[in-house]
């Protein structure tokens, strides 16, 4: 394999773990919101002005304990997982008999630079020649199938026996076990601690309007709720399903290409083929299978299906899963913070000079600002870890193929679209989210539906892609006098930085003022604000942190890590050494162990 | 039963190594090893494991026990044919018979193949080692092996 032409897609942090991250923030915050809507569902009709505060407080109590309960039950069931494989698939611990397995997992572990996990496999003569990583809390157990130990011992199918490992071993390595299980686990902890309930407080709450012989509109309009609160509880499943069943898949990629790093490429690349000699022709619809198909994992590991494109399913379930949390968490939180800040308020109205004004005021701005930064901060930076790594590394494929034109900036408007649907879709999907556009008067709706296609959508475009571009233009200042083995760390953090800084200064606040004033009525004004902070303040951002970069990272005279020779070109990463003929930017391209 | 003599095994293990010389030569260095571990453990179908952090897949894991397993099973088919023609013969001299399918030249076949049982013996064939996990091709070169075999013999 030609190192110079695969890319070192480890240089950067797995975009795919802060989407797990995303993956996990938003069920537990639609959990939260899902016990918010009991407490609606099964108690009285209306708040009262006089038990408003104690209503607060049980809303938010009920809440806050719905999210303990099923991230609990979601950890309970994350830690039964070994055991569940360990019963389902008939395996145990080896023993002496196979020593020799040991002995050779021992040695793959100590090239790959992780501790040996504990290995366990089915009876002699069960077959199978798979693999599997899974453990709780950094104890963690590969399973072998039996094949395996017919591949040990073959000489010639030892590199077999060896891919098969050492793609185990990436999952360790990667941390996917511990995001994988435990994501399974709240997924399915959500569904099961929280569907019997939902469903039995629909027909509560639809038994109530009935008994109670509302008018037929009234009614009509109760069963059209009803049926869509339904779906849309089984949409945000169902999408959330797919989103881990499809981030899993990427891993797999990761994982081919860890173990090829480690020296598995060969063997890899026998059993792949393998597999898609044997692979049934499929009808297509695959999304729920854990793997991609052979064909798929062939052309990623010659570096024909690249991870380095920026990925519009990527943006589009970053977009949907935004959209999640935002659904999840606006309301609990306000809700939440209003019980601190309703008492504030009172205290505010009630004073009567500046002195007894200053210190509640205080209060209130200090409280205020923790609530934005609750809410704004957690999100900027899962969309840094997303669609701002996923930016960095598409750069960096079109640095190494000197794509530089005006045409790069302009195509990432396509994946910006696909962040945009995804953000749509998911408030589409979220139930009871008072973001998505909805009136029972049809006129209203289709007045907030069509700015809402017309207005608000194009400005979250622009702002995306503006941000897209910002960050594509820092990153290539960056990157452009980055030379050596590595990337730096200082360089990695500064981009964060650069991502975080317009995220939470410019577009989260502007995005959810426009929210809170849309859902107010106030079209116009939010509108405003947001297009305002978009036009004036982003720019001025881009430039402060283009000239940081430049001081920061574009002086002193960089060397050729290989021989030592300073060079004064001002991009040195786009060259080769002139002394050695070394490409100076060595941190690009892959570095395998033989 | 003829199945577990050790003349069915013998004859098993010069069949197979005829085969395994031509579709899997990096074997035969291991073939009474992969035989013997045949014997005591034949091969499972082939699964198509789709766990998390799974491998995605299984395939096979030797040509030998594999082909071993197509091998009985058409030896089993032979077998009833030949019954058909001496019920009660003793196990040596079916092991010959048998023998003598994949051997006209040296050894007459007590009964000839029709074309209708040739063609049931490339389909047992290629089904056990498709189950075995050998990829379409090499099973359908190797079925057809194994029906050259018996029509031409060496």
């Amino acid at each position: 394999m030609n190192n110079k032409h695969r890319l070192n897609l480890f240089a950067f942090p797995a975009e795919t773990n802060t989407v797990f991250a995303m993956l996990i923030l938003a069920t537990v915050l639609l959990s939260s919101f899902m016990g918010y809507m009991l407490v609606a569902l099964y108690g009285p009709d209306s708040l009262s002005a006089q038990n408003a505060p104690r209503q607060i407080g049980v809303i938010a109590f009920t809440a806050f304990l719905t999210i303990v309960i099923v991230f609990t039950f979601a950890t309970f069931i994350y830690s039964r997982h070994a055991n569940k494989i360990r019963k389902n698939k008939k395996i145990i611990t080896i023993t002496e008999s196979d020593a020799e397995i040991k002995k050779a997992v021992f040695n793959l572990a100590q090239k790959a630079g992780i501790d040996t996990p504990q290995i366990e496999m089915p009876p002699k003569g069960s077959g199978g020649s798979s693999g599997q990583a899974f453990g709780f809390y950094k104890s963690y157990s590969i399973r072998l199938d039996d094949g395996l130990r017919s591949w040990q011992k073959l000489k010639f199918r030892t590199k077999s026996f060896n891919a098969v490992v050492l793609h185990e071993f990436a999952h360790i390595a990667s941390g996917d076990i511990w995001r994988t299980y435990l994501a399974d686990g709240i997924l399915k902890s959500f569904i099961r601690l929280l569907i019997i309930p939902f469903v039995l407080g629909i027909i509560i709450f639809s038994g109530r309007k009935l008994f109670l012989f509302e008018s037929f509109d009234a009614i009509a309009m109760m069963f059209v709720t009803t049926i869509s609160l339904f779906f849309q509880f089984c949409f945000s499943i169902g999408i959330m399903t797919l989103i881990w069943v499809r981030l899993l898949r990427v891993r797999e990629y990761y994982a081919d290409w860890q173990a090829s790093v480690w020296g598995a490429f060969e063997g890899l690349k026998y059993i792949l083929q393998e597999l898609l000699e044997n692979e049934k022709p499929t009808s297509g619809f695959d999304w729920f299978k854990f793997h991609p198909s052979a064909k798929m994992r062939l052309n990623a590991l010659d570096g024909r299906n690249d991870l380095f494109s920026t990925s519009r399913t990527t943006f589009f379930l970053a977009g949907v899963l935004l959209a999640f949390m935002l659904a999840g968490g606006f309301q609990i939180i306000l809700t939440t913070f209003e019980l601190i800040l309703n008492p504030l308020q009172r205290l505010i109205d009630s004073s009567t000079d500046y002195v007894s004004l200053f210190l509640p005021a205080g209060a209130f701005a200090f409280v205020f600002f923790i609530q934005i930064c609750v809410f704004v901060v957690p999100i900027g930076w899962l969309l840094s870890g997303t669609l701002g790594v996923q930016t960095q590394m598409q750069t960096v494929k079109d640095m190494s193929t000197s794509k530089y034109g005006v045409m790069a900036y302009i195509k990432l408007g396509i994946p910006a679209l696909f962040f945009i649907v995804g953000i749509e879709l998911g408030f589409l999907g979220a139930p009871f989210n008072i973001m998505t556009p909805y009136d029972s008067d049809i006129s209203k709706w289709a007045v907030e539906a069509l700015m809402n296609i017309f207005v608000f959508i194009p400005i979250l475009f622009l702002s995306i892609w503006w941000y897209l571009c910002m960050m594509r233009f820092i990153s290539m200042t960056v990157f452009v006098s980055q030379v050596g083995g590595r990337l730096s760390k200082w360089r990695t953090r500064f981009l964060a930085w650069v991502s975080n800084s317009w995220l939470l200064l410019f577009f989260a606040p502007g995005f959810l003022l426009s929210k809170i004033f849309f859902a107010e009525g106030q079209l116009f004004q939010g509108f405003l604000v947001w297009f305002g902070i978009l036009i004036l303040v982003s720019p001025i951002c881009m430039l402060i942190n283009w000239l940081i970069a430049k001081s920061l990272f574009g002086k002193g005279i960089k060397k050729c890590s290989i021989c030592g020779t300073p060079t004064r070109k001002p991009d040195p990463a786009l060259h080769i050494c002139d002394h050695c003929g070394a490409p100076l930017s060595n941190w690009w391209f892959v570095k395998e162990i033989e | 039963m003829w199945n577990n003599t050790d003349e069915n095994r013998q004859l098993l293990a010069d069949v197979s190594k005829e085969f395994i010389a031509e579709i899997a030569p990096e074997e035969l260095e291991y073939v009474d090893e992969l035989l013997a571990e045949y014997h005591e453990n034949p091969p499972q179908a082939s699964k198509n494991n789709d766990d998390p952090l799974g491998f995605g897949g299984d395939i096979m894991i030797a040509a030998t026990p594999v082909i071993a397993a197509a091998l009985s099973a058409v030896f089993k088919f032979l077998l009833e044919e030949v019954i058909k023609a001496a019920q009660t013969e003793s196990a040596a001299l079916v092991a010959q018979k048998v023998k003598a399918f994949f051997n006209p030249s040296v050894q007459k076949p007590v009964t000839k193949l029709s074309q209708e049982q040739l063609e049931k013996i490339k389909e047992i064939a290629k089904r056990e080692l498709r189950r075995g996990g050998m990829n379409p091709k090499k099973a359908e070169d190797a079925s057809l092996m194994i029906i050259a075999k018996l029509t031409l013999g060496a």
